[in-house]
Parts: structure tokens; sequence; C-alpha cells
């Protein structure tokens, strides 16, 4: 093992081009955060749970971090407390975040039974970054009951310092288009419901065997995340026509890692959401003219100048003088006025896919699945993640309605198609 | 294991109904295990906020401190004209419609706007009814008005709270908000010593009102609905 080296860990950073936007949104109501969890083979020990979080926070300086609010923007400084606390989990994952409390960390560590959970505020890390820290939070974990465990994949070496790259904004790094990407588009459907209690959430989560979801997907010529998403706008579409309400565009956003794209270490955010949807008004779609539809949108959305130019907007947008130079205060009210009318309104869904779970062969007897769950949303009924460890893929739904047919009709549909598909929910 | 014989699915083996259709469980091989762990904790935790109604009452003592002293001074400095009077009245208004919500555990929108309306109709009558023409004018034109745009607004608040919106219920409203207009401008104008002549509104009140029934019952037969777009469909 080689020695340790002291880390130098900046006093303070900027947001980056995406987290910009999270303290501002953030209400008592409605905060942007997400959650990955591990099960493991074994009953989760809170002692050696804790001393493994201390060991790894030096390694992750991006999450070692507490939110600051300056005169014109909020900014990460590094936080002075040493060992942030491990709490049994909860029945409300990704609750309202209060900069205040949790020892002002911007992550929560859970554990409960046999899984380990880190919910994570999204101004610091997206969940690339939060899988890195929850795989390696494992590792180490592991390695404190007396395993031997390496770094690789996802899991980082605790042993060396973090190189810059991981703290970088790599956003204006890569923003190099002249083009304007326009980032108005229309008001779409929603699936409406009975709303739950206050920071109340309902999660369902599916596991289901990754070989036979690949292969239903090969089939049609589609990846898995096209896949899925093609299910869940074929439920939006027929659910509205079902309804009867006046026909709306019905769109699924589907954020992607730029990391596959720019060659990027970040630890910091460093994706973009892309937008497929379909027009019921032009008539009834079948399944496979949906996945087509899908396939071919998602595709031509992927293209590398496309998202070039959407994040140099976004880019020269923070770089606007005037902005820059506005109160804080000012951002926040009207920031806040702008997610309260228009957040979430041009997605009917959300789907977010984690990918396949790299981890050391060491690491593969000890651990059940990966779960990734996105916050629950303000209007949105299906906001959904997907991870995949070994052949165990978990599609979750974190839904802020008491009713649950749209999971229903997902899973039921999946049956249907003859996928095996075990259910598991926080429900009473 | 447990399947729901409903959905397909397999079930948690702590799972007493499914999750996804609520049908029961009932697997008879199925062990009785007391120690076993849920997939998801059944602990939720509600985070505590500030308290609404401590801030509410603070801010009503900051009010109260104004008013007072102007309670106070009114007797030293020009006592034959009840000058605190319209300070009281300013700040009940303001306190109404600012402070008094957040007393509330559950915001009543309907509730809160009669409270409104008659906050503004007494500021008004204390502000200006003596200034502008006497309880006449007070009566005659700035309570029907007052009234008029309440009950409009309650409607209207009733209205879109609707989910479904045929467009028999859109000439419902007309009608209804019509009636309205008309009942309280007859009353009004009865008290107002005939001003005006209140006979002709009397006559298109009881117009309007057979109306609403006919478009009540439209909207809620389905057959009329039907009959009604077959026969005026534009």
């Amino acid at each position: 093992m080689s020695e340790k080296k002291m880390f130098q860990q900046p006093d303070w950073f900027r947001l980056d081009n995406a987290g910009i936007l999270f303290p501002g949104q953030n209400t008592n109501k409605w905060s942007n955060i997400f959650r990955v969890s591990i099960e493991l083979k074994e009953e989760i020990d809170p002692d050696i749970l804790k001393q493994a979080v201390k060991n790894i926070l030096p390694r992750f300086p991006s999450f070692n971090v507490r939110m600051r609010k300056g005169f014109f923007w909020y900014y990460l400084e590094k936080n002075p407390v040493k060992e942030p606390s491990v709490n049994p989990d909860i029945q409300n994952p990704c609750y309202r975040v209060k900069f205040k409390e949790s020892d002002r960390f911007l992550f929560r560590v859970y554990y409960h039974g046999n899984h380990i959970a880190v919910d994570l505020f999204h101004a610091v890390s997206d969940g690339y970054g939060n899988t890195h820290f929850i795989c390696t939070l494992v590792a180490e974990y592991l390695r404190l009951k007396g395993n031997h465990i390496p770094a690789g994949g996802f899991v980082k070496d605790i042993n060396i310092c973090a190189p810059a790259e991981e703290l970088s904004d790599d956003f204006p790094k890569f923003a190099k288009s002249k083009a304007s990407s326009p980032i108005t588009d229309k008001h779409v459907y929603h699936a409406k419901g009975t709303k739950l209690p206050k920071h109340m959430v309902n999660i369902t989560s599916g596991t289901m065997s990754f070989a036979a979801i690949h292969k239903l997907a090969k089939e049609k010529g589609v990846t898995v995340t096209e896949f899925f998403a093609a299910i869940l706008m074929d439920i939006h579409c027929r659910k509205q026509l079902r309804e009867k309400r006046k026909l709306k565009e019905v769109s699924v956003q589907i954020p992607i890692n730029l990391r596959n794209i720019y060659p990027s270490e970040t630890m910091r955010n460093f994706s973009i959401c892309l937008r497929v949807k379909v027009d019921p008004k032009l008539g009834e779609y079948s399944f496979d003219e949906l996945l087509q539809q899908v396939a071919l949108q998602l595709r031509l959305e992927r293209d590398e100048k496309k998202i070039n130019a959407q994040i140099s907007k976004h880019v020269r947008i923070e770089k606007n003088p005037f902005l820059r130079f506005l109160p804080l205060a000012v951002k926040n009210f009207a920031l806040g006025i702008a997610t309260l009318t228009s957040a979430e309104q041009t997605t009917s869904a959300y789907l977010t896919n984690l990918g396949p779970v790299v981890l050391p062969e060491e690491t593969k007897p000890f651990i059940e699945k990966v779960v990734f769950i996105p916050g629950p949303g303000m209007r949105t009924a299906a906001r959904c993640g997907i991870s995949s460890f070994n052949d165990r893929l978990v599609f979750s739904f974190a839904n802020c309605y008491k009713e649950n047919d749209i999971e229903r009709e997902f899973f039921t549909t999946l049956v249907k198609m003859g996928v095996h598909v075990k259910i598991e929910s926080n429900r009473e | 294991m447990s399947y729901c014989v409903n959905c397909g699915v397999e079930l948690d083996a702590t799972a007493k109904k499914c999750a996804l259709c609520d049908t029961p469980v009932y697997n008879p091989l199925r062990k009785e295990e007391k120690d076993v762990t849920t997939p998801f904790s059944q602990t939720p935790v509600i985070p505590t906020n500030i308290k609404q109604k401590f801030v509410a009452l603070i801010v009503t003592y900051i009010f109260l401190i104004p008013n007072l002293v102007c309670i106070f001074l009114n007797f030293f400095i020009n006592p034959e004209n009840l000058w605190f009077i319209y300070v009281l009245s300013s700040s009940l208004l303001c306190w109404i419609v600012f402070v008094f919500p957040f007393f509330t555990k559950k915001l009543h929108p309907y509730l809160m706007w009669v409270f409104d309306t008659v906050a503004i109709a007494l500021y008004v009558f204390v502000f200006h009814a003596k200034n502008l023409g006497g309880e006449k004018w007070y009566f005659g034109i700035a309570l029907p008005t007052i009234a008029i745009t309440s009950l409009c607004v309650v409607y209207f608040l009733y209205w879109i709270r609707q989910r479904k919106r045929h467009w028999t219920s859109k000439v419902l409203h007309i009608f209804i908000d019509l009636v309205i207009i008309f009942t309280v401008l007859c009353i009004c104008l009865y008290f107002a010593n005939h001003i005006i002549t209140f006979d002709i509104f009397l006559v298109l009140d009881a117009c309007c009102l057979a109306l609403v029934f006919f478009w009540l019952y439209a909207n809620k037969s389905k057959k009329v609905r039907s009959w009604l777009g077959k026969k005026m469909f534009v």
C-alpha cells in the first residue's frame, strides 16, 4: 500500500454550472436530492460504517463541504466537522435538505438491515459522483471487516489524494459552441393524483435480470434506456387517452453522463438532460412506433455539437455580467418563482440510468445489488432510476402521489413480456 | 417466496400485501419470522420547520405596538377627533390579509377570502365613507362593488379547483356569475333607498337563475350533454 499523502483541499470553491441552480430551488417542499444504496449480504455494523465514512471522506474533497452564502452566489466551503453522522434509515428517503442540518454536510449516510444508503444534494455531485462515493464507502467498510478489497472500477484508492481534475467544473472547459440552443419548450402532460403529505415519497423498486432486459431491448434494436423510456411513454400516452383530458405532448427527460462524451475526471456535476417527446394529437402510437421514436430522437439529441451548444448556452448565462452582479437574494427570489411556476412543466416522466456499476471482483461475493432512487418531483409521478450490478437490474420509482397505477402498469408490462420482477416498496 | 395473483410479480418475503395493487398475500407455506428486516425502513422522519404560528405572533405584537401608542396619544393630541381609528383599521386590514392565514393549520381559501372581504369592506367604511359622500355612497356603490367582486372571485376559485371542465360547465359558470351580480345589485339597490330601480335586475336575476338550473342539470346528465353536443356543435 502506498504511503498516505497529506491532502490539500481548497478552503472554498464555486458551485459548478449545473449546481448553481439547486440551492436557489431548494425549498421546504422540494429539494433536488437523490439516493444510491448498496445491499450487502450481511447485516450492517453502524460503528464500522461510521469509521469507514471518516476514512474515505478526505478522498472526496467535493463531498467534504458545507454550503455558504456569498453576496452574489452560493459557494462550497470545506466542512471543519471530521465525522459525518451515520443514521438508521428512514421511510421517506430524499426528504428536503437544510444546509444547517446534518453537521452542515450535504449528504446523509443511512443503514438498514443489509443496506447502506447515501442521500446526496445534487449541487455537490451527480449520480456518477455519488456512486463512486458509496462504492468506495462499501469497499472501505468491507476492508474494516477484514476483507482484502483493492481499488478499481467505481472504488477509488483512498491512499492517494484526489487529483485537481476531480474538483474542476468541466462545463466551461468544454463549452466551445457559438450556437445557441433554445431552452423553452411546451408544457406537457402530467399524470395527476392525490399528493402525499409533505416530506413523504412512495418508493417502488423492481429487481429483474439485466440479461433478460438486454435481450428484449436487443430484439427491438434499442438500448435498455430507450426500451424503458418507450414503456414509460406508452403508459403516459394511454393514461392520457383514458383520462379524456385535453391532449398534450408526452415527454421523458433523460440525463446523460457527459464523461462518456468528453474526457473528464470530475467528481462534480457533469451531466445534461435530454428530452424525447411524442405528440398524441398526431394519432395513437403503437409500442413499436414509440420505441422507434424514442430511439431516433435520443440518438439525434445525443449529437455532441447539439450538447455543446446547450452547455455553452448555460455557461453564457452564468457568465452574463448582469446576472453575476445581481444580489443573491434577488437571484433566489427569481429562481424560486420560476421553480414554482415552471418546474417539471416540460417533463411527463424522468428516467435516469446509472449504467452498470463496475466493482472489483473481490467485492462481488459481498454485494447483492445497487439501487438508484431519484428524489421525488413536484409534479412528476414517474421519476425513475435504473442501476445494474452483475446480472441484477433495479428499476426504482419515486412517486409524490398516493396512486401507483404507473408503477403497476410498468411492472406488469414487463411481466407480460416474460421478465421475472421482484417488487419492494416503502408503502405500509 | 410469494407472488401477487393479480400482477404476477414476486413480492418481498415480509410483504403483507402487493405494493402495486394492494392484494393481500396469502401463503400458507410461509413461516412467520419475527426478526425479518423489511426492505425499507418503516420509520418516517418529518423534519421540524420554523413554527409559523410563532412568527405570526411576533408580527402581531409588532402590529399592536403602533396601534396602542396611537390610542394613547389620541387622548392628548386632538382628542375630539378619533384619528387613531384610521391607524387601527389599516393595521387590521394588513393583519387579516397577511398575518392571519399563518395562524391556521390548513389554508381554507374560501374562508380566508370571506375574512378578507369583510376586512376590506370595514376598511373602506371607516376610511372613506365619511369623506366620499357618506353612507349612501358606501351602501350604493362601494359595498356592492366589493361584494360582486368578492363573490365572483369565490366562484372563480371554485371553478378553477374543479378538475374536469366540460363546455356545459363553462356556460353554467357564466350564468352563475350573472346570478351573483344581479342578486347583489338587487339587494344593494334595495337598501340604498332606490337610487336606481332594482325591478329590472330582479327579472334578469330570475331568468339567469332558471338558466342556471337548466345548465346544472345539463352538466350532470350525460344524455342531455350528448344531445346538446349533437344539436349545438359549431
